[in-house]
């Protein structure tokens, strides 16, 4: 009986040191990007705060989107507000097409939530977001006739997914957590998804990619708090090339 | 009492004969001109294509003939895509067009005022630069170059550039750069705007609208000088 | 007598080569074999093919059959209706997309009764219970044009028909209640014109399908054929050809509806919407007898009394407000060209007083051309259309309304004064896709 006292004394410590060992410091050094000494280790383990890590963080100087994104943000819109909007919309018809579905490379509108267009539109006249087009174009329009546009492509069909059910390639299924970059049906899901974040099924390819490279060069800053250049800064360029397919409709690989 | 009663009666037939007559007098046919048939362009474009205020719509007068033929196809066709042109334009045929182009390409009518402009003067020079220098770097040729020293567009296929807004211009190049703009091939429009950036874009409209316009603004006579690219749409 | 080794694969081959034979070559059988099956040798193919094409003009089948940048008869077209959209099919002699593998006894068959070759019914957009009326001469015909046309290698699209539209069994059900199989009879009352009139008006030229109301089950009654209807998607009204009071051909000259219907202008007015597309791609090219053996046959649709009734009068419904502005829009805008008394510059500039289409009780095409405008068809009989401007985007909806009420009420015009919320859900309406 002594004996077995004895050793369990020791297993325990040996379990303590065992399992501390592996949680702060074998475990936290095994991270990617990870810490440079064992204290360190230790710390980030206990969560004290670390010092930046080097240099490549971007310091956000934009301005950041005047857009406060709240349930009531838009009024709600009356049929009449969609005839309107449909009036508006000609405008709109050579670059985004006749029933606000591309020809070409410029975005579909069609069956696009109608807070993301609205927001997209306010950014373009305050110039947080900056287009060639489509700055002038928001300049000259009224939020009653940004609201009627956005009403009137919402209530449009959306372009038809001709994607087979494909598997979606890793990074749109499960993000890269330890890059801090969450899938991306966490927001932009198709059954529910977080206020403004668009609609992506169908849009061209070279879009989604060419909006993907701009929010990680950080040359587009009209994403709320930053989250989208956050996420896209982590992704690499196969991975963009990737999602940008996926969510365009194609099977096939980059 | 019958010759009372004759006399009224011719009275009577008279008066009808003559408000009859007047009325089939009055009962005129529209004025037989192509001026006449194309107000159907009037509410946009102007009633003889001197533009409107509204800036999404150019200015059609003293274009060159071959220049607003091709436009006609080009929407006809489908090259170019804005419901209320294609639609009115669905059924119309070429020789239709060529004379509908000829009129608007005769008019001879005062510009309105150049744009205020609300860029910067950075802007501006660099527009300045793009469109009398291009940019040799990216392979964008001077604007000047096919459409003239002083943007008058030469015939028969080449428009002028000067008296348009600048949100007409950059929509358009920009329309030609993301291809939902298209003309005969070779189109070379599309060529040269797929090598701007936005920024270049924003500069070069600006600056076009903010030229100072004359009435005497025309065309160049066709071969008056010799085009960098072949385009489509100039033989 | 052959060795035995070499015997015994000749039955084979024959075989083989019978086949071959009977199942046509690799490409499309020329027009010259599918003559041979129901022509009789009198009958130069030339003159067949060149009947054929004027009678696929008189069904106006390239309209639906071809792209708007598409080749011509290749189908592709996309048909948008309430149940989903619907793609037509390649009818050129491509052997693996087209018709190329059919023979005369089929294409009547489909159009007859509805059925492609395999079997498979066919949806009423492809309005088989008008073209069932043709006759086995005039199909043949039909189908030998077709058959002498280019092949064109394009695949057909699959329709996107929603469920349970996707399901052909349900058109055993449509077809019964809608579908009344049988070639023209020609009525022995009438003499030879009118019924030639009745056959292509009720047969190839399927002008009920657009000019009857359309229920939700996109069938339609016989008796309300001809008596007008809105046409589902496209928003354009498709006036009565048998009231008075509508298009109502009662009161107009057989030369006016002549003019109408080849030239697409008349002195009462001219042709805009999915009839300038009728008018351009087929009835242009009808000849002047058949085209007055139709309007002789029109003028004789019988007139639904009821309806006839005095209508209320639509003047004293207007505000005095509502007037003043529309008169006041009217003067700046429309009087040049459809003048102060709106009697027009008839053909150019069509008169607006008593004319049918603006009285009408469906205010939908009046609305549609004050806010898109429109050009007529360029023909052979108007070569040099006068067009009318769109005004959707430099009026507002309460002008537009004041403006179609002032006209529908004006110079003696019986017609219902518009609201705003008639006009607004028109600015949505698809103009050109």
């Amino acid at each position: 009986m002594k004996q077995l006292g004895w050793w369990g004394v020791i297993v325990t410590f040996v379990l303590v040191f065992a399992g501390g060992f592996v949680s702060y410091f074998w475990l936290p050094s095994a991270q990617l990007n990870g810490p440079r000494s064992a204290f360190e280790a230790f710390c980030i383990a206990l969560g004290v705060p670390q010092a930046a890590p080097p240099s490549t963080i971007v310091v956000d100087v934009a301005p950041p989107s005047d857009v406060i994104l709240t349930h009531n943000l838009l009024q709600p819109s009356t049929p009449q507000d969609i005839g309107h909007g449909a009036t508006l919309a000609i405008r709109c018809t050579p670059c985004h097409g006749p029933t606000g579905i591309s020809f070409a490379d410029s975005p579909n509108l069609a069956g696009q939530y109608a807070a993301t267009i609205y927001k997209q539109l306010r950014d373009f006249k305050s110039g947080v977001r900056s287009n060639a087009i489509m700055n002038p174009v928001a300049q000259a329009l009224s939020d009653t006739q940004m609201q009627q546009i956005a009403a009137y492509y919402a209530s449009r069909v959306r372009p038809v997914e001709s994607r087979v059910a494909a598997d979606p390639p890793a990074i749109v299924k499960w993000g890269a957590p330890m890059r801090n970059i969450a899938p991306c049906g966490s927001c932009h899901g198709s059954e529910d998804h977080s206020a403004a974040s668009p609609w992506l099924s169908g849009e061209p390819a070279a879009y989604l990619r060419a909006q993907l490279y701009a929010f990680a060069s950080g040359a587009r800053t009209n994403d709320i708090n930053g989250q989208m250049r956050a996420m896209v800064r982590g992704m690499t360029p196969t991975e963009i090339d990737w999602a940008a397919l996926y969510f365009a409709g194609s099977t096939g690989a980059p | 009492m019958n010759g009372s009663i004759r006399a009224k009666a011719i009275v009577l037939l008279a008066t009808a004969l003559i408000v009859s007559a007047d009325a089939r007098a009055q009962l005129a046919s529209a004025p037989d001109t192509i001026g006449a048939r194309v107000q159907g362009c009037a509410t946009c474009h102007g009633r003889a294509g001197e533009g409107s205020r509204d800036e999404n719509f150019p200015r059609i007068a003293g274009k060159p003939a071959g220049y607003l033929f091709n436009q006609l196809q080009n929407f006809r066709e489908g090259r170019r895509s804005y419901p209320p042109m294609n639609y009115l334009l669905a059924y119309l045929h070429d020789d239709y067009f060529q004379e509908m182009a000829n009129f608007f390409a005769a008019q001879r009518l005062p510009f309105a005022k150049p744009e205020h402009n609300v860029t910067t003067a950075a802007a501006t020079t660099a527009g300045e630069q793009l469109v009398h220098r291009g940019d040799g770097t990216s392979g964008i040729p001077p604007c000047v170059a096919c459409h003239g020293p002083r943007l008058t567009g030469i015939q028969p296929g080449i428009p002028g550039l000067v008296g348009l807004h600048s949100r007409y211009i950059s929509a358009q190049l920009e329309a030609w750069r993301a291809g939902t703009r298209h003309a005969k091939s070779p189109d070379c429009m599309q060529e040269i705007a797929a090598r701007l950036t936005e920024a270049q874009i924003t500069q070069i409209s600006a600056y076009l609208a903010a030229q100072p316009v004359s009435d005497a603004v025309l065309p160049a006579p066709q071969g008056t000088w010799k085009t960098p690219l072949s385009c489509g749409s100039q033989p | 007598m052959m060795k035995p080794a070499v015997a015994k694969p000749m039955p084979l081959l024959a075989l083989a080569i019978a086949l071959w034979c009977a199942t046509g070559s690799t490409g499309t059988r020329s027009a010259a074999v599918q003559a041979q099956t129901f022509l009789g040798a009198d009958q130069p193919l030339a003159q067949v093919i060149k009947r054929g094409e004027y009678l696929a003009y008189a069904g106006d089948c390239i309209a639906c059959h071809t792209q708007h940048d598409g080749q011509a008869f290749a189908g592709g077209l996309p048909m948008v209706t309430p149940f989903g959209t619907l793609y037509s099919p390649n009818i050129t002699p491509d052997s693996q997309w087209g018709i190329g593998n059919w023979s005369a006894d089929d294409f009547y068959n489909m159009l007859h009764t509805g059925r492609s070759r395999n079997g498979t019914l066919l949806y009423p957009a492809m309005p088989f219970p008008a073209y069932t009326r043709v006759t086995r001469a005039d199909s043949d015909a039909i189908f030998a044009y077709l058959s002498s046309l280019k092949p064109v290698h394009v695949p057909n699209h699959e329709n996107e028909l929603r469920f349970p539209y996707n399901n052909r069994s349900l058109l055993y059900g449509w077809r019964a209640l809608y579908f009344k199989e049988g070639e023209f009879k020609p009525d022995p009352t009438r003499n030879a014109q009118w019924n030639r009139g009745a056959y292509l008006v009720a047969g190839l030229g399927h002008c009920a399908t657009c000019h009857t109301a359309i229920n939700a089950l996109g069938g339609s009654s016989d008796a309300k054929a001809f008596a007008g209807g809105l046409i589902p998607m496209q928003d354009w009204y498709a006036p009565s050809l048998t009231l008075n009071r509508e298009a109502g051909l009662g009161d107009w000259p057989i030369e006016d509806i002549v003019g109408l219907l080849k030239a697409g202008t008349s002195p009462r007015g001219a042709v805009y919407g999915p009839m300038a597309e009728v008018v351009h791609n087929s009835l242009q090219y009808l000849t002047d007898p058949d085209v007055r053996a139709m309007a002789v046959y029109l003028k004789t649709l019988p007139e639904h009394q009821a309806a006839n009734a005095a209508a209320p009068d639509g003047a004293t419904q207007v505000s005095a407000s509502v007037l003043a502005k529309g008169s006041a829009i009217y003067q700046a805008q429309c009087s040049d060209c459809h003048g102060t008394d709106g009697r027009g510059k008839p053909p150019g500039y069509p008169p607006l007083a008593q004319n049918h289409s603006i009285e009408m009780q469906s205010a939908v095409n009046a609305i549609r051309m004050v806010l898109n405008g429109g050009y007529p068809p360029e023909t052979a009989g108007n070569t040099r259309p006068y067009g009318m401007p769109p005004f959707a985007q430099i009026m507002t909806d309460e002008e537009i309304a004041a403006v179609v009420t002032y006209i529908r009420i004006s110079w003696g015009n019986r017609g219902q004064p518009v609201t705003v919320g008639e006009v607004n859900p028109l600015r949505q309406a698809p103009l050109f896709d």
